[in-house]
């Protein structure tokens, strides 16, 4: 049947599509590594260079390497609303559990907190983060989506 | 209540066109490279389908840089995206009843 087969075709397209637009898994990776760094930062607040060097160039190099790597599936689909309430989400668990590692860590003067926190950060950001990316691809990626 | 049923895109059918409006579906835009490269095919035959889909209408096509080079871009026009639904719309109403004789 040619029907069938067109749209066996097009299911294939969407296969490709759901395997081209991720992010491969080094740009996790490095945006875990960031999001880490920041959440290091309360044991830089003693060397300001270093400090700010972390709070400008991080963000600046990631920028840089972001626009010069091949576009994953943010910046290539059209975002709706429901993909912008993840992120927050995503940002929300992640700046709430820096910020209270922060606050625990000049509170209570726990030297151990930052350390966990960034632990717990890197892996929040490699694995929600790929498994966001592979869930958006995959759902453009959809036939008739 | 039924509408009327959908047609089958004679613009679209031919397999080429078929698979060059699956991939650009998912995205806003893709590099003529890339859909070249995925379709495996060359870049005459990719051009050649393409002038057919622009003139229909249904892409899209413009030149920006990327990495310092000037490259083509394409995209699926809001006409095309509704002709390809359309037109899977009534591949799918096709294929339906083979599926019950089978």
């Amino acid at each position: 049947m040619r029907a069938r087969r067109a749209l066996q075709i097009v299911e294939q397209g969407g296969e490709v599509s759901a395997q081209r637009l991720r992010r491969p898994k080094r740009c996790w990776a490095l945006a875990g590594l960031f999001v880490a760094l920041l959440a290091l930062l309360p044991y830089l607040e003693t060397v300001p260079v270093l400090y700010y060097a972390v709070v400008f160039i991080g963000p600046l190099s990631i920028a840089i390497i972001a626009a010069r790597t091949k576009r994953g599936v943010l910046g290539r689909i059209k975002v709706s609303g429901w993909m912008v309430l993840q992120l927050l989400i995503f940002a929300l668990i992640a700046g709430g559990l820096g910020g209270a590692s922060h606050w625990v860590y000049i509170q209570q003067g726990w030297w151990w907190v930052p350390l966990v926190a960034a632990i717990l950060l890197f892996t929040f950001t490699f694995f929600a983060g790929m498994l966001l990316d592979r869930l958006w691809a995959r759902r453009v990626s959809r036939v008739g989506a | 209540m039924r509408g009327t049923p959908p047609k089958l895109d004679a613009m679209i059918h031919p397999i080429p066109r078929l698979r060059i409006c699956a991939l650009l579906e998912p995205v806003l835009e893709e590099e003529f490279g890339t859909v070249r490269d995925l379709l495996q095919i060359s870049d005459s035959a990719l051009s050649k389908q393409l002038a057919a889909l622009t003139d229909a209408g249904y892409v899209a096509q413009r030149r920006a840089p990327r990495a310092g080079k000037s490259r083509v871009w394409v995209k699926l026009t809001a006409q095309g995206r509704r002709a390809f639904r359309e037109h899977l719309a009534a591949l799918s109403a096709l294929a339906e009843p083979s599926e019950d004789s089978a």
